[in-house]
């Protein structure tokens, strides 16, 4: 691995220069027999650029520079790797294989892991643009702001059910103890946080005071039951996730 | 045998060999001589510049001389690069295909100015 400041020290110019710097880390980008051979020469002409080419320009076209080098040469340096057969012992009688150093990367293959980045790439960049906070990835089917919207307009159907319980029926696919990986339900609500209590089928599971991060946990059997969050007093939720294994249901 | 091609000998392998010829210089200053010569269009980076030097190596156009110390005492020590006969003919025939490009191009009056 080459040296930064080995020798500057003597020639009186140690400050560590942006594109010297910049450039050392790019060189770990090339093959090894790139760098064992030529890397302290690269990174020296690298080095004596920047003392000479003093100015915010001149080192911003340096880099610029470093970069277009990269892109050209980094491919050829790949696809020139020399192959060195470090184990190629025939063995009596038996099969023996060779063991390359430093193969060059199938072409294909490179291009095609290049596509698939670039595709990934933009799949996240257009995911983070478009929900612009984490909570929106979840479908509205799965949001407490469209619980409560159905479940305010099921209380004024159901003058049994009071206007500011929100309910909901879920479905549990296998029986989920109380002490699961995994909580029923975590609701995050904004500053002060929510108060009031969970029940499932009439029971209360959970009292809580304040709380901005409210996680859910019970023992709850396979099959249909009834959810109920009982805030004392509108709370804003912003976002909401559930136990894998817990599904909604018709409101019964 | 070149792992790489030289044929046609690529922009920059030419730009070296012809920097090399009459003087033997290390890789910053082959850079420089390269800039020099084409009137600053030419700026080989650090890959480039050595990546087209192992090839030259590989193919005898050029040779690397026994690192010395620099003039200055203590300084880092230097590989140089010498051209060596095969590369003279070869940076000669280049150069005398441009030349040939040059009187076409000037019989054509494509060329303007000082060098029509």
């Amino acid at each position: 691995m080459p040296r930064l400041c080995e020798s500057r020290a003597r020639n009186g110019y140690c400050e560590e220069q942006m594109p010297e710097k910049l450039y050392a880390l790019l060189l770990k980008l090339y093959p090894k027999h790139f760098r064992g051979t030529y890397g302290d020469e690269a990174l020296r002409l690298v080095r004596e650029r920047a003392r000479d080419e003093k100015g915010f320009l001149s080192g911003l076209r340096l880099v610029l520079d470093l970069l277009a080098d990269l892109a050209i040469s980094l491919p050829r340096e790949y696809s020139n790797a020399p192959t060195t057969p470090v184990a190629a012992q025939p063995v009596d009688g038996d099969l023996t294989f060779q063991l390359l150093d430093e193969r060059p990367p199938n072409p294909a293959l490179l291009f095609l892991a290049g596509i698939f980045s670039a595709v990934l790439l933009w799949a996240c960049v257009t995911a983070v643009a478009r929900s612009r906070t984490f909570p929106a990835l979840f479908s509205d089917s799965h949001s407490l702001q469209a619980l409560v919207q159905r479940n305010l307009a099921l209380a004024r159907l159901r003058p049994d059910v009071p206007a500011d319980a929100y309910n909901f029926c879920l479905t549990a696919y296998r029986d989920i103890p109380n002490n699961s990986a995994q909580p029923l339900f975590t609701f995050n609500f904004a500053p002060p946080g929510a108060s009031g209590v969970a029940l499932i089928d009439g029971n209360i599971v959970k009292r809580f005071r304040n709380e901005q991060v409210l996680s859910i946990s019970a023992n709850v059997s396979a099959g249909d039951h009834q959810f109920a969050l009982d805030l004392d007093s509108p709370a804003e939720n912003t976002s909401m996730s559930r136990n894998d294994d817990v599904e909604n249901c018709q409101l019964k | 045998m070149p792992r790489r091609k030289l044929d046609p000998l690529p922009s920059a392998a030419f730009n070296i060999l012809l920097a090399l010829a009459g003087e033997d210089l290390h890789g910053y200053a082959i850079m420089r001589r390269v800039e020099q010569q084409t009137c600053g269009r030419v700026r080989l980076g650090p890959g480039t510049l050595y990546g087209s030097l192992r090839t030259l190596l590989e193919a005898k156009l050029i040779s690397e001389l026994d690192a010395g110390a620099d003039a200055e005492e203590g300084s880092e020590r230097r590989r140089y690069y010498h051209l060596t006969t095969a590369g003279l003919k070869l940076v000669r025939s280049e150069v005398e295909g441009l030349a040939q490009t040059l009187r076409v191009a000037r019989a054509k009056r494509i060329l303007r100015g000082a060098d029509a």
